[in-house]
């Protein structure tokens, strides 16, 4: 029972934060979580026949600051939709190392655009 | 109109049915039952025909409704059609309540002196879920606030557009569809399979309040027990399917992520378990009933609080499955605050009567050890809903800090999940685990009311104990052996659902003596332990095929080159994985969906085939095959593993079709006049036009009776090497028009319009056009995952042993009646 409550109060009193960039470059060693937005005017780079492993894009956090980041996974279906990236990893010479990433595209669900039936095709 | 009746009957139900309650026997109390009853019907009816109608303008297709624009299109299969209704929040608050009623009018035949109260309870439930799609404003002076979302809203009045001024609107719009990744038979048999375990946990839940409230703190165990393990099997196969849609169809690559969504309907289940095992307690020996009342009331309790994190959007960017916000989060909280107080307020004020025994339970009962064991699961519940709920703190406690400025709240806003959620939910639900596996495999030896530890029964606990003890370490060390593991957490997690599945298989041999009708806790013990050895398994030994060795190293400073999973595979080109050669055949298109044929060798060391089978991940392109929308993994099935594969990435012209057609728009095609026999050249192939072709076949081309259509066959040379391609582009006279039909050589770049044929000449022009040759590949990502058979395995014998209890309580409470 003791250390069942040791446990709870142990968990209860530590929350990880969302971090930032700098937060991030201050301590190199240190794996950290940073919700930010896709900086769209930069590359985003994906090429697998160089490295299907490799994907980078920049990424401005929510103090403004911008850096470039990257993914050892693949491009994410309908990553520039994403309207909020989540990122866990580490800073590594100015460039973020991601090994986790989390897209919201909340229009996923909701489409709101009212498309129009396609005018009837060839030969009419 | 359906909408306010069933809202307002349901409301009448819960009234009358209150009053019912209140009523000594006699005239008075039966009429208030009738009109309950009578109104609660007319409620079911309202509810069945809200979903008839609303199903009736899906199939037909009436976009001028919101909820059909939403989730319904021309080329929506029709067998898709119930996954497009429960798709919206209105449609599965709509399944939900169904599935309500339906068990409503089963109590209402088979509950007898319970129906009062229990069917009260239950109307009040669907009063407040009638709420959120009644979709009524109420106006105050200038401000107005609403109550639900109707479901049969018009588009017109959700939305502005231009486009509605035009009287035919309807006939020019078309539908959103539903989403590609939810076009699958799991979305029609997982959400129903869900909605009605979590209708299921109603039932106990107003068991334990009319227990409550009619003081019978004993009875209301006998008849809630068959629904409490109804409600626990059927809920588990709802999470259990949710695992394997995940698995199955979805590239997740796994069976369970701990996410928010799946925790959270987790957690009931495991509090509803805890409760199962309180309630056989209180049963058979008087204890733990206060617990039994409790854990009922915050299984039901616990699922609208997952309702609320699922829909509210307060999990925002935690979770992957969460529906967008609809403005109902108020009458949400107002819903679970409702039947918390309910639930809780009764049983405070009825706790001092509530029969206890005084004397503490023996160190060597039976009752004493299940007791432990449901803390256990609370424990657990705790832990999970705990993480999972951080979203929701810091909303709370940022919106505090807003109000107070408390310097230690500061950091509210920005408090996140842990990094590894995975690995920290993992660290400690294994040792529960173990634990439990202990407890259930122990527990079953030992008696109820036992006070000492003396006698038969010692003697008889410490020997099947000690057999089934040695046994399982005796198997565990050899598994361990084989299997390679070295870790010690590991090996005590083996010993310890062996240990349980040994002990059960014992209990059930020799104790029950093969009675299989008394069977269903050994079947939930050892399903408990086989799937704890699935997990392990699938867990640890997970491995990588798609491993991409070739890169490795590129980048500096990632440690985690474990995390290249994903592996490039060129057309025809066979690239080895693990034991298999696997080479990337083909690829062909149906409507919206591509599908590659991905074929798997494997040799023995002599080099001789011993093995060999084709994989087809598909992928599926949105409406306008603009975009892909979807990748459907495609899986190996064998006893002791699968062989997972999903394509994970594509070139670039095939993920965007639009960007290469407008990149081919451009192209400049240079003509050449030929005859039969002539040849042309391009900058590094050389063309013959060997033939004419009367009899064309073109894939865009279908013959009709009076067409003109001729090939001009052509074949391809390299200019260095042997090698030839074909071309055949078609030139068609149908009626007055005349147009071409191209063809092209993608793995050249080469591209070929039939401009014109001369007759006189016998000449024909020919255009081509030269592109960067188009690579074909794909990406694949490729899983092994041993033993994956037996999570299935023992997940399913865990909830069907809880079935197989379900029929004995039954026969115990008939017998009692």
């Amino acid at each position: 029972m003791s250390v069942a409550i040791g446990v709870l109060i142990s968990m209860a009193s530590k929350f990880s934060t969302y971090s930032s960039f700098a937060d991030a470059a201050a301590k190199p060693d240190k794996s950290v979580q940073i919700v930010g937005q896709l900086a769209k005017e930069k590359p985003i780079e994906y090429n697998p026949e160089v490295d299907p492993n490799r994907f980078s894009f920049y990424m401005t956090d929510n103090n403004g600051d911008e850096a470039k980041v990257i993914y050892l996974d693949v491009k994410p279906q309908d990553f520039e939709r994403s309207e909020e990236i989540v990122l866990t990893g580490k800073m590594v010479n100015d460039e973020f190392h991601a090994s986790d990433m989390l897209l919201k595209c909340p229009s996923k669900y909701t489409e709101e655009e009212i498309q129009l039936k396609e005018q009837s095709s060839l030969g009419q | 109109m359906f909408l306010v009746l069933s809202f307002v009957t349901s409301l009448m139900a819960a009234v009358s049915y209150f009053f019912s309650v209140r009523e000594p026997l006699g005239k008075l109390k039966s009429s208030w039952i009738n009109l309950g009853r009578t109104a609660f019907i007319i409620h079911g009816i309202s509810v069945f025909s809200i979903i008839g109608i609303l199903l009736y303008v899906m199939i037909n297709e009436y976009y001028e409704y919101n909820y059909v624009w939403h989730h319904v299109s021309d080329d929506l299969d029709f067998k898709y059609i119930f996954s497009a209704l429960w798709e919206g929040q209105e449609g599965s608050f709509l399944l939900w309540m169904f599935w309500h009623v339906v068990l409503g009018f089963i109590l209402i035949k088979t509950a007898k002196e319970w129906e009062g109260p229990v069917l009260s309870i239950m109307a009040a439930v669907q009063f407040f879920i009638s709420s959120m799609i009644v979709g009524l404003y109420f106006y105050m002076g200038d401000s107005f606030f609403k109550v639900g979302v109707n479901p049969m809203l018009l588009l017109r009045d959700v939305q502005e557009a231009p486009i509605f001024q035009n009287p035919d609107y309807v006939r020019m719009i078309k539908g959103n569809g539903l989403n590609p990744l939810l076009q699958n038979y799991w979305m029609t048999i997982h959400p129903p399979t869900t909605f009605l375990g979590f209708a299921s946990t109603l039932v106990p839940f107003s068991f334990a309040v009319a227990g409550l409230w009619l003081g019978k703190h004993k009875e209301w165990i006998t008849a809630v027990l068959p629904w409490a393990l109804f409600s626990g099997f059927i809920l588990g196969l709802g999470i259990l399917m949710g695992g394997v849609w995940a698995y199955e169809a979805l590239s997740f690559g796994g069976y369970w992520a701990w996410d928010p969504v799946e925790n959270m309907s987790l957690v009931p289940w495991l509090i509803l378990v805890g409760g199962i095992h309180t309630a056989l307690v209180a049963k058979s020996t008087g204890y733990s009933i206060r617990s039994t009342y409790l854990f009922f009331i915050f299984t039901f309790v616990l699922i609208l609080y997952s309702t609320f994190l699922v829909r509210s959007g307060v999990l925002g960017e935690t979770s992957v499955h969460a529906f967008t916000e609809m403005g109902l989060e108020w009458q949400l909280v107002i819903f679970i605050l409702f039947f918390l107080t309910v639930g809780l307020g009764l049983y405070f004020r009825k706790a001092k009567e509530i029969p206890e025994i005084q004397r503490e339970e023996s160190l060597y009962s039976r009752e004493f050890w299940m007791f432990i064991g449901a803390l256990v699961l609370v424990f657990s519940s705790v832990l999970i809903s705990h993480t999972t709920s951080i979203p929701v703190y810091s909303k709370i406690f940022s919106f505090i800090y807003d109000l107070t400025n408390v310097s230690f709240l500061a950091t509210a806003e920005n408090w996140s999940p842990p990094e590894d959620v995975v690995g920290h939910h993992n660290k400690y639900q294994i040792w529960i685990a173990v634990f439990i596996a202990t407890l259930s495999a122990t527990v079953q030896f030992l008696h109820y009311k036992k006070q000492d530890w003396k006698g038969k029964t010692a003697r008889s606990f410490t020997r099947y104990i000690g057999v089934s003890l040695i046994g399982a370490i005796a198997v565990s060390a050899l598994i361990s052996w084989a299997a390679g593991f070295n870790a010690w957490q590991l090996v005590i997690f083996l010993v310890a659902a062996w240990f349980t599945i040994i002990a059960n298989v014992l209990y059930m041999v020799f104790v029950l003596r093969n009675n299989v009708k008394l069977a269903g806790s050994v079947l939930s013990h050892v399903g408990f332990g086989i799937l704890l050895i699935g997990i392990l398994f699938t867990g640890v030994k997970k491995q990588i095929l798609s491993r991409d060795f070739m890169s490795v190293g590129v980048i500096e400073g990632f440690q985690e080159e474990d995390e290249r999973s994903n592996i490039l595979l060129r057309k025809g080109l066979p690239t080895r994985m693990g034991d298999y050669m696997v080479t990337y055949m083909k690829d062909t298109v149906d409507r919206r969906q591509r599908t590659f044929e991905v074929n798997f060798k494997r040799f023995d060391e002599a080099g001789t085939l011993v093995e060999e089978f084709n994989l087809n991940p598909n992928v599926l392109y949105d409406k306008a095959k603009t975009k892909i929308e979807a990748s459907n993994p495609s899986t190996k099935h064998y006893l002791a593993k699968d062989i997972f594969t999903h394509v994970s990435a594509l070139p670039n012209h095939e993920v965007d079709p639009e960007a290469t057609k407008n990149a081919e728009d451009t192209l400049s095609y240079k003509p050449h006049i030929i005859a039969i026999g002539d040849t042309f050249y391009t900058s590094k192939h050389y063309v013959v036009f060997e033939n004419f072709n009367q009899n064309p076949k073109h894939p865009e081309y279908v013959a009709e009776k009076e067409d003109i259509a001729v090939g001009a066959k052509l074949v391809v040379h390299k200019l260095d090497t042997a090698a030839t391609w074909t071309a055949e582009p078609v030139y068609l006279i149908r009626g007055s028009m005349a147009l071409g039909l191209d063809d092209s050589v993608d793995e050249l770049g080469l591209k070929f319009k039939f401009m014109k044929i001369d007759p006189l000449d016998q000449t024909v022009t020919i255009e081509v056009a030269e592109t960067a040759p188009k690579e074909e590949y794909i990406v694949l990502q490729a899983l092994l995952f041993p033993w994956i058979n037996l999570v299935w395995l023992g997940s399913l014998m865990m909830l069907f042993g809880m079935f197989v209890s379900m029929f004995k309580r039954l026969k115990e409470k008939r017998m009692l009646a």
